[in-house]
C-alpha cells in the first residue's frame, strides 16, 4: 500500500530573521560564535540563567510527597517532558541523558524561551485568568525549535558546510560529529539547507510483526528541500515496509544501503538515488535526483 | 484577524499621534502590513510583531496578545497557577489537564527547594 505524500517543508517561523539575529547575538555574547560543537552550557551561563541538568534528586523528592495515583501521573509526565523553562525564576531544567548529545537540543530550546523577548507573556497581567492559546503556544514552540537549531548549527556556518558536501550519510555523520548533534536532527537541517532536490522519508517500527518476526516499519513523515518540492510536488512512498524490502536491509544488516529506483512523483516517473540509514530506532531514507556530471560537491571519504 | 486588535491598533496609534511610516521605521513592520492590521485584514499577526508594536506604542504587550486572540480564558475549575508557574514546557503537546497541573506543582516545588 502506498500513498502520494505531499512532502512538508521545514517551515520556518515568520519571525525567522529576528530569531536568527538573536541567536547570533547570544552566540557572540558568550564568545561561542564559530566554536563547535556549540558550548551550550557556557551560553546559558552567559545569559545568567540557572541550568539545572540533574533533576533526578528533585524528581524523587517531589515524588515522595505524592499519592500513589499522582505518582503515576508524574511518571507519565516525565516520559513526555524533555525540559522545562521557568521564566520567572530564569531557570531551565533538562533531565540528564545518558547520551549528552540528546540533552543539547532541549537546553537550547529552553534557552530560546528565556531569551526571545515576546515569549515572556506575564500572566499576572490578567490576574492569571487567561492562558496562552494553543495557536500562541505553537508559534512559541516553532520559534524555540528554530532558535535551538540556529544555536547548535550556528546558522550560516552550517549552511556553508552543508553545501560543501555531497549529499550522503557519511557526510551527515561528519557534520553531526562536528556540530555535536544527533544524526536525525542533522539530516533534517542538512536537507533544509540544500539547493539540491532531496527528500527524506522517515519510518518507525510499528506494532505489526512480519513473517520473519521483525517489526514492520511505518512511514512517519516525508520532508523535502524546496527545490525538490518545486520540481516534483509529491512522491509516492510506501506506508509500510517489511523485511525483504531493499530499504529495510539497512536495519536488518545494520549498514548504510543505497540504490536507485523509479518513483511516482505526482503521476510522472522519476529516477532517484536512495540512501538508507538505521539509527537504532528509526529508518531514514534520503532520496535525491540521480546525480549528473553537473553536480559538484566535496566527496567525503 | 480579530477586529478587536484592529480597533485597538488604530486607537493607540491615534493617541500616540504616529504615522504609519513612523511606526514602520520604529518596528520594521511594513506600512502596508500595518495598514492591513488596522483594517483587520492581516491574517494572524505574529506575537513578535505585536511585541514590536507594544514597545513602539508603549502599551502592555499582553493587552495586544489578548486583543489578537492569543490569550484564552482559563476553563472553570482549571488550575490558575498553570501559566504563571510553568509558562513553557518543551514538547508538552498532549499534556492532559492533570499533567499540566502536575507541571505547575512540580515547578512550585522546585522553586521552594531552590530557596532553601
Amino acid at each position: 500500500m502506498s500513498i502520494t505524500n505531499q512532502p512538508s517543508f521545514f517551515a520556518r517561523p515568520e519571525s525567522e530573521m529576528q530569531v536568527s539575529n538573536l541567536s547570533e547575538k547570544v552566540l557572540k555574547k558568550a564568545g561561542a560564535y564559530g566554536v563547535l560543537p556549540t558550548p551550550i552550557d557556557e551560553i546559558i551561563e552567559a545569559e545568567n540563567i540557572s541550568n539545572i541538568d540533574d533533576t533526578e534528586e528533585l524528581e524523587e523528592s517531589f515524588m515522595s510527597k505524592l499519592t500513589l495515583k499522582s505518582k503515576e501521573t508524574f511518571k507519565g509526565l516525565l516520559q513526555k517532558l524533555r525540559g522545562l523553562a521557568d521564566l520567572r525564576e530564569k531557570a531551565i531544567y533538562v533531565p540528564k541523558e545518558d547520551n549528552h548529545i540528546r540533552s543539547r537540543f532541549p537546553k537550547a530550546h529552553e534557552l530560546a524561551h528565556q531569551v526571545i523577548p515576546w515569549h515572556n507573556v506575564d500572566p499576572q497581567y490578567f490576574d492569571d485568568k487567561y492562558t496562552l492559546s494553543p495557536d500562541a503556544q505553537d508559534v512559541f514552540e516553532q520559534e524555540a525549535n528554530f532558535f535551538a537549531s540556529e544555536i547548535l548549527y550556528q546558522g550560516k556556518l552550517f549552511r556553508s558546510d552543508a553545501r560543501d558536501y555531497k549529499p550522503s550519510f557519511p557526510a551527515i555523520f561528519k557534520l553531526a560529529d562536528r556540530y555535536g548533534t544527533s544524526i536525525q536532527s542533522t539530516v533534517w537541517r542538512y536537507v533544509e539547507e540544500q539547493d539540491e532536490k532531496i527528500a527524506i522519508a522517515q519510518f518507525y517500527p510499528g506494532r505489526s510483526i512480519d513473517e520473519q518476526g521483525n517489526q514492520v516499519l511505518q512511514l512517519w513523515k516525508v520532508v523535502c528541500s524546496p527545490s525538490f518540492f518545486k520540481r516534483y510536488g509529491g512522491i509516492k512512498i510506501p506506508l509500510h515496509i517489511r523485511t525483504g524490502h531493499d530499504w529495510v536491509a539497512a536495519r536488518d544488516l545494520e549498514t548504510v544501503c543505497d540504490g536507485n529506483g523509479v518513483f511516482d512523483c505526482e503521476g510522472s516517473k522519476c529516477s532517484l538515488e536512495w540512501n538508507v540509514f538505521w539509527n537504532g530506532y528509526t529508518l531514514i531514507v534520503m532520496l535525491r535526483e540521480t546525480p549528473t556530471l553537473g553536480v559538484i560537491g566535496k566527496i567525503v571519504g | 484577524m480579530s477586529n478587536k486588535l484592529a480597533d485597538e491598533l488604530r486607537r493607540i496609534r491615534g493617541i500616540r499621534n504616529k504615522s504609519l511610516r513612523q511606526v514602520e521605521k520604529e518596528t520594521g513592520i511594513s506600512n502596508a502590513y500595518l495598514s492591513q492590521m488596522e483594517r483587520g485584514e492581516a491574517a494572524n499577526p505574529s506575537p513578535s510583531k505585536l511585541h514590536a508594536l507594544a514597545q513602539c506604542y508603549e502599551v502592555p504587550y499582553e493587552s495586544l496578545m489578548a486583543a489578537a486572540g492569543y490569550m484564552g480564558e482559563q476553563p472553570p475549575g482549571s488550575s490558575k497557577q498553570t501559566v504563571s508557574a510553568t509558562q513553557v514546557a518543551l514538547m508538552s503537546a498532549d499534556l492532559d489537564e492533570d499533567e499540566e497541573k502536575m507541571v505547575a506543582e512540580y515547578i512550585k516545588f522546585i522553586r521552594s527547594q531552590r530557596k532553601k
